[in-house]
């Protein structure tokens, strides 16, 4: 038993002595001194190594977590896209698409190509041809948009950084940033307008903006047309989310990073109550009638005559958002609503409503009208010769009777007429929120000079832009309720859902009886004379099939030379209601200074409304009316 | 944490005779215990030194350390001695299955970690690839939606129509059904004046050839770098000899200029 004892000690002391060469320790030393150093030492760094921990994780910890944070955490703003513009039909007028634009830090680049051409000298390869070798790429990648010549004089601009070209597509910028990861893209959005010059004039313009000196808030902002007021609601909300990225390049998103996101709220789609095929045929008819009247300009507006809604508002030329040359102040000018003209005859419906509704006269009563009328200092002719004649009523407003209508004026009274005009909305904001939009001009009541009476009745003396001139017929073709004009149909939110615009407002002008009397009274305006002098002034502007009720205008402007009237310088008007009996469309036509020598186009704008009519009669598949319009005497005996 | 849990399954196993309560016994009632019975005996023995495995000890510990054991059990009981043999020698076999099972394990995991790491990976390129063709086929529909609001708009239409030889319709006339069921024609039907002869139909020109060739990334550049030979001037585009020109290349590739950056 002891010798087996013996052995086991034997083998105890010879691993001893393994684990003390392995050690490396002489024999000598005490394995109890040299486990107490170790485990000091061990002790030692332990506690240095808790101490640095307290200081590292306790006092130090907010600043060096905010330092971490600071290298690490960069907020990256989601763009918000842009809503759409629609017409009534769903036609996109003018839409966002992504877009980059490539740039390149010249300086970076100058530095770095030609420390390279200093080391790598037998390459052949400096700054130079870098710059050739990039200008070829991507002008063969981009035709059309930019040559290589452009491209290398922006390479040799003597600047810091330049931008290359903008508005590539997406892949193509990726593909040239990976070939030349030297020139930058930077992600943009441009705005899209198919229609090229197609209700410009109303929409506007938005381009990419970067006036801000913070880059994340550059973005498509509208500068013209309802692009610019309705900004807000077009524009969305731009996101943001936070998130690590490599350090020197905020580009580089570390993955699964991206917290406290807040998506990008994209922007509402408006859509309008334009029609683009309307739009468009108005457009085009007016510019071709401008051409053929040698007149300086046009404006026209198509008006639902129940709703208000505009179907069309055009100027006769007007600016391309695709174009940047057209950009001119003239061209950008929407004068259909910005600029008021004075409406000449077209106005005395104002008087025609206001006698009628008074009830002093029906459209068959008789008036003595005379060669001409003296109000003030001032004396008012037709515009024809003639000796004291009976008109009817209806035959004051068909012939377009100055004295017959001032006689009427007259015997209505200041007070009485001015209540009427205001209620047809002249010289008021019409609310269609478009800018630049002018209210026109009233002389106030109390600033009227003797002669102001004779001359407001007939359409002088006052301004009014082409949609409150169609406005104001809107009014008599719907019953006697004026509804304010409107181009907003309603607002589309990114999910889906309808805003619609909120309801216009309206104003009882006159009872419906009296509404429909004068309607078809100006029946007459259109009426083909069976005998001499029974013609309204506009049976040009009748359709076939169809009662048409209307008012021709031609007023004297203001030659700007002389401060006075002119006599050569008019402007033509025409507002008319299609069909008379059962109203769908009001139309508004002005032109400018039209030559009226020429025959037929020049004094009128009837074959105008005539075209205008037929179209929307086919396009909207109008019933004819009852019957043709009865035939009225307008000269009696 | 394993291999004393499997140790005390064999021992069960070894003393499936025996109640539960004595294969559960812990290290030190195992050694302390008086031997019960002949079959308790050897689950003591082998579950003493495996228990120690547990402090580290080297195989030849080990060993060393069960043969101690035996030579005790030896002393006191050697008529014994036989069976035990034949015991021990069943341990080492079941443990070196016990390690190798372990292995196998390992192995399996390992390829496995690999296999899964692998797998992601790869679905990690696919899944980036399937990003930027989903991106490219969303550009690709926006450029054609826009192609086609293009093309919808009324003044394309007007132009294609006119360039058709169409033009547009003269007054038209209107038939009215009268209560009798007559008819009656409303206006007179306009005659539109011919239309002029239409201009040769327009087909689109073809791409410029230079245009396409000259978008092939593999393309060497000349003519614009007069000096540099053909293989030279394409260092610029080849990938392995871009490789040279990396550390020139890098640092304008990192940086962005004032108004770049999202």
């Amino acid at each position: 038993v002891t010798g087996g004892r013996d052995r086991v000690e034997q083998r105890r002391r010879a691993y001893a002595a393994r684990v003390r060469r392995v050690a490396g320790r002489p024999r000598i030393a005490t394995g109890k001194g040299r486990y107490v150093g170790v485990r000091v030492a061990l002790v030692g760094v332990l506690v240095v190594a808790v101490l640095k921990l307290v200081e590292v994780q306790g006092f130090q910890a907010a600043a060096l977590s905010a330092k971490a944070q600071d290298q690490r955490t960069t907020v990256i703003t989601l763009p918000a896209q842009r809503g759409a513009i629609e017409d009534r039909n769903g036609v996109k007028l003018a839409f966002s698409v992504e877009t980059r634009a490539l740039s390149v830090n010249l300086r970076l680049m100058r530095q770095s190509w030609t420390q390279f051409a200093q080391q790598n000298p037998t390459k052949g390869q400096n700054f130079d041809t870098r710059a050739a070798a990039a200008a070829k790429f991507i002008a063969a990648k981009l035709p059309g948009k930019v040559t290589e010549q452009e491209l290398l004089a922006d390479f040799h601009k003597n600047q810091d950084f330049t931008y290359l070209v903008k508005d590539v597509e997406p892949s193509v910028a990726d593909e040239i940033t990976k070939q030349f990861p030297e020139i930058g893209a930077e992600v943009q959005a441009a705005r899209e307008y198919p229609g090229g010059t197609l209700a410009s004039n109303v929409i506007g313009l938005a381009n990419w903006r970067t006036d801000d000196p913070d880059v994340s808030k550059h973005a498509l902002h509208g500068i013209d047309g309802l692009e610019l007021s309705y900004d807000s609601e077009l524009a969305g909300t731009p996101g943001q989310e936070i998130a690590d990225t490599a350090e020197g390049d905020n580009s580089v998103v570390i993955p699964g990073t991206e917290r406290d996101v807040q998506p990008a709220i994209p922007g509402n789609n408006v859509v309008l109550t334009l029609d683009s095929d309307v739009q468009y045929m108005l457009q085009n008819e007016l510019a071709d009638y401008v051409a053929q009247s040698h007149a300086k300009d046009g404006q026209a507006v198509v008006m639902d005559a129940k709703t208000g809604q505009i179907y069309a508002l055009a100027d006769d030329k007007t600016f391309n958002p695709n174009d940047p040359s057209t950009y001119t102040a003239a061209l950008m000018n929407d004068m259909a609503v910005s600029t008021p003209y004075e409406p000449g005859s077209v106005f005395k419906i104002v008087t025609a409503t206001a006698a009628i509704n008074s009830g002093m006269v029906t459209p068959t009563s008789v008036v003595q009208v005379p060669g001409s009328i003296q109000i003030a200092d001032r004396t008012v002719h037709d515009a024809w010769v003639h000796g004291t004649q009976n008109y009817s009523v209806t035959g004051i407003f068909a012939k377009s009777s100055n004295v017959g209508t001032l006689e009427l004026a007259q015997r209505l009274g200041p007070d009485q007429y001015m209540a009427m005009l205001q209620k047809f909305g002249v010289g008021q904001a019409t609310g269609l929120n478009l800018p630049g939009e002018s209210r026109g001009y009233v002389p106030a009541r109390d600033q009227w000079s003797a002669s102001t009476f004779g001359n407001l009745p007939i359409g002088q003396g006052l301004s009014m832009t082409v949609v409150q001139m169609a406005g104001m017929y809107q009014a008599i073709a719907n019953n006697g309720l004026r509804v304010a004009p409107s181009i907003i149909k309603d607002q589309v939110k990114p999910d889906g859902t309808v805003i619609p615009a909120p309801p216009p407002q309206t104003v009882r002008v006159v009872s419906p009886q009296t509404a429909e009397t004068v309607r078809n009274m100006l029946r007459a305006v259109t009426q083909k004379g069976k005998t001499t002098g029974n013609s309204g002034t506009a049976p040009s502007a009748a359709l076939e099939g169809y009662q048409i009720s209307g008012k021709t205008g031609t007023a004297q402007q203001v030659n700007p030379a002389t401060g006075a009237y002119s006599d050569s310088l008019y402007n033509i008007t025409f507002a008319g209601i299609l069909p008379a009996d059962n109203p769908r469309f009001v139309v508004g036509i002005r032109l400018d200074s039209p030559d009226t020598t020429l025959p037929v186009v020049g004094d009128s704008a009837g074959p105008l409304f005539h075209e205008i009519a037929s179209y929307l009669a086919q396009r909207y598949q109008i019933p004819l009316s009852n019957g043709p319009s009865p035939y009225v005497q307008l000269v009696m005996p | 944490v394993t291999a004393p849990a499997r140790t005390r399954r064999k021992a069960a196993e070894n003393t499936k005779s025996t109640s539960k309560a004595s294969a559960k016994t812990t290290v030190k009632t195992a050694k302390t215990a008086k031997p019960t019975g002949k079959t308790a005996a050897p689950s003591k023995e082998t579950q003493a030194p495996e228990r120690r495995q547990g402090a580290r000890r080297t195989s030849a510990a080990e060993r060393a350390y069960a043969r101690r054991a035996q030579r005790v059990e030896g002393r006191r009981r050697p008529a014994e001695r036989p069976e035990k043999v034949r015991r021990f020698r069943v341990l080492p076999r079941s443990r070196a299955s016990f390690v190798l099972t372990v292995m196998v394990l390992l192995a399996a995991g390992v390829a496995t970690t690999l296999w899964l790491s692998t797998q992601a990976i790869a679905d990690s390129y696919r899944l980036e690839q399937l990003r930027e063709e989903n991106s490219n086929l969303a550009e690709q529909s926006e450029l054609l939606q826009q192609d086609v609001a293009t093309a919808d708009s009324p003044s394309s239409l007007a132009a294609r129509a006119k360039a058709l030889g169409m033009v547009p319709a003269g007054e038209p006339a209107h038939l009215v059904q009268n209560p009798d069921g007559s008819i009656t024609v409303v206006g007179t039907p306009e005659k539109v004046t011919p239309p002029p002869p239409p201009p040769p139909p327009s087909t689109p020109a073809p791409p410029p050839a230079p245009a396409a060739n000259g978008a092939t990334p593999g393309m060497p550049v000349e003519g614009d770098a007069p000096q540099a030979d053909p293989q030279q001037a394409d260092t610029s585009q080849n990938p392995q000899s871009a490789q040279t020109t990396q550390t020139a290349q890098t640092p304008p590739a990192g940086t962005s200029g004032p108004g770049a950056g999202r």
